[in-house]
């Protein structure tokens, strides 16, 4: 695709460098506000609704999806907008069944979580080990999608947009930008939704859309233009190309995934009140769903235009589709805006991917065995995010396909490890270390073994599933989530019936546990609390799930 | 991230005695059916397009110019979910405001 800018993009440049130096001046703000950790994570429990919902979008949009989106539209055309709205929809789940009772158990972490909920060292480890490879794939791709907008910014090819960029973002992260993450990140999410909205309205605009000021919903009247150029765009959500089994797909990896990524659920965390976190995080929700729409509308119009026009474009290059559309459409100020929404974006996912890396080596994996003083953490803790950047940027020289392929598999990976622990504990007292374990060692281990070359070329060892990326069996998730599911139901109610094993489960401390995050104050806990404690509803789930599992692996 | 906790048990006197505890049982069941019913409410209109799959004929049946499922995903799987979820945090809140009142009637408190 021969649509590169030559030389540097002045304005661009400018607008960067502006964010940057706006972004450490709030994070050292921050900073010299912040003596524990709770503040420097978030930002002392004291944020208002309408602050946590950007930050939460700024969880949510990374460069990858920011930019990616439009690119997965492109190639998958209208089945990107069932993922993305089950994707926004997982959070609903995550507010609704345990944003509260976590907040009340006060962990911000799923590793916190384990290990205060299930009460084991092994299980907190486990959880660390996913978390940290979790995060790199994560931010694998950011670093693709930020080389993409350098290669634009400098006028220079894939590699060297990807060392400039990433070195860029792996400064500001290791020197300054893990302070005032909640305030950054808030920022960030405003400036992304603000840089999204304006140039799609602009991009609909130049390409004929009747109600471009509604840029959302106002593009039907180019549906038949689509129709004749593409007449499969919209065909492509029924059978062949949407299998049964690729809805269940999207369903577990994409909705389960949302509800347990390791930097989302921090945000639960952060509101002032339980209250005021939940309706925050509903106000954040419209954000991505805004969001979310804004991309089917450059989706649209990057495949209407490269479709009318004859255009051929290479996999690798199709992130740069929302930048090319804005370049060649709009101009100078909306390529700008788009620049600094995707490195908003990038930024605020990169410090929090490499947050998760530096802390959980160095507290958690190291800690374990060694212990810290706060002094060695502080100086750790960085060091390690630093080189975990750099190896990163590496890793990245040779990219998937897709920037948003290994964002997709990470959430499939978090769905498939944490989001059973993190339903059954909270809802179910009977859930143990043993099924907790064993759920994510299966989950993680079945999420890993197909597909997972979409998710990095150099994967070799998992084979491919499908011919097509994305086709009939698409999602690991697909039998990893409902398989981690079965294995920690059921593993949980055998080992709770056998008595050497029961004998070392803490049930009356982790019973305890689940009626407080439920908000049942201690003196009003009955010893033999039944609450909580009914076989029958985890049964009927693994039941469920397991008809699942049959039906991914041997179903029509 | 989080020290754990020792818990100190409980030397609660015996539901029955403060007299709350069919009170206690009705909101731990209408917060387990809320959450319950609500979320497979949330998990049905995510994937509302499964369920339009036996009917492909609604590809041609459009608003605003969009074929249904498209309009679908971005309207009411954007709108509908967060209206459902106003709804039933309200409904939360009242839960959790009884949980309260009754346990603080009970001569408790958080």
């Amino acid at each position: 695709m021969g649509f590169e800018r030559e030389g540097i993009f002045v304005g661009g440049v400018v607008l960067l460098f502006l964010l940057i130096v706006i972004f450490i001046v709030s994070g050292e703000i921050a900073r010299r506000r912040t003596t524990t950790a709770e503040g420097y994570y978030l930002a002392g429990r004291s944020v208002g609704p309408v602050t946590n919902a950007f930050a939460i979008v700024s969880a949510y949009l990374s460069c990858a999806t920011f930019l990616g989106f439009t690119a997965f539209i492109w190639g998958l055309q209208s089945q990107l907008i069932i993922m993305s709205q089950a994707w926004m929809c997982g959070f609903l789940v995550m507010i609704i069944s345990f944003s509260g009772p976590l907040r009340r158990l006060g962990t911000y972490t799923a590793a916190g979580y384990i290990s205060e909920r299930f009460r084991s060292e092994y299980g907190r480890l486990i959880a660390v080990g996913f978390m940290i490879f979790i995060m790199i794939m994560y931010a694998v791709s950011q670093m693709k999608a930020i080389a993409h907008v350098f290669e634009m910014l400098l006028g220079v090819s894939y590699v060297p947009g990807l060392f400039i960029g990433g070195i860029v973002v792996v400064l500001y992260v290791t020197i300054g930008g893990m302070y005032g993450v909640t305030w950054n990140q808030a920022l960030q999410g405003a400036i992304c939704v603000i840089a999204m909205f304006v140039p799609v309205m602009a991009i609909l605009q130049a390409l004929g859309a009747n109600v471009w000021y509604v840029p959302f919903w106002g593009y039907g009247n180019m549906v038949p233009e689509m129709l004749e150029a593409f007449p499969k765009f919209f065909d492509v959500l029924y059978p062949p190309e949407a299998h049964i089994k690729w809805y269940q797909g999207v369903f577990f990896s994409m909705l389960f995934g949302t509800a347990s990524v390791p930097h989302y659920l921090s945000r639960v965390a952060s509101a002032k009140t339980i209250k005021e976190g939940r309706y925050g995080f509903l106000l954040g929700l419209f954000f991505i769903g805004f969001v979310n729409v804004l991309t089917f509308g450059s989706g649209f119009a990057g495949v209407l235009w490269t479709s009318v026009e004859g255009i051929e474009v290479a996999a690798v290059r199709a992130d740069m589709l929302l930048l090319i559309l804005s370049d060649i459409f709009v101009g100078d100020w909306a390529l700008a805006m788009v620049m600094a929404g995707a490195f908003a974006a990038g930024l605020s996912t990169t410090a929090g991917a490499l947050i998760v890396i530096g802390t959980g080596i160095a507290h958690d994996i190291v800690g374990s065995y060694k212990e810290l003083t706060e002094r060695q953490k502080l100086i750790f803790a960085p060091i390690v995010s630093f080189v975990g950047g750099i190896v990163i940027i590496f890793v990245t020289i040779n990219p998937p396909a897709f920037a948003l392929a290994s964002v997709i598999w990470a959430i499939a990976v978090s769905a498939s490890v944490f989001t059973a622990p993190l339903i059954m504990g909270i809802w179910w007292k009977g859930a143990n270390k043993y099924g907790v374990i064993w759920s994510m060692l299966i989950g993680g281990f079945l999420c890993m073994y197909a597909n997972a070359q979409f998710a990095h070329p150099s994967f070799t060892w998992s084979p491919i599933w499908s011919d097509v990326p994305y086709g009939s069996i698409p999602y690991p998730g697909v039998l990893s989530v409902p398989a981690s599911f079965v294995v920690l139901i059921f593993v949980s109610l055998i080992t709770n019936r056998i008595p050497s094993l029961a004998a070392k489960i803490p049930r009356e401390e982790t019973d305890l546990l689940i009626e407080k995050a439920h908000g049942w104050p201690e003196k009003h806990i009955p010893k033999n609390s039944k609450r909580y404690n009914s076989e029958t509803g985890p049964i009927i789930i693994g039941l469920i799930m397991l008809f699942f599992v049959l039906y991914a692996l041997f179903g029509g | 991230m989080t020290e754990p906790r020792v818990p100190t048990g409980s030397d609660a006197p015996a539901d029955e005695q403060l007299g709350f505890s069919a009170e206690a049982e009705r909101v731990y069941k209408q917060e387990l059916h809320l959450v319950v019913v609500s979320v497979i409410l949330v998990m049905i209109i995510a994937m509302g397009v499964v369920f339009m799959l036996p009917f492909p004929q609604l590809l041609d049946v459009t608003v605003w110019g969009f074929p249904f499922p498209y309009f679908y995903q971005f309207s009411i799987n954007w709108l509908g979910p967060i209206l459902l979820g106003y709804i039933v945090l309200r409904m939360i809140d009242k839960n959790d405001a009884a949980r309260e009142r009754l346990t603080r009637d009970a001569g408790g408190g958080q």
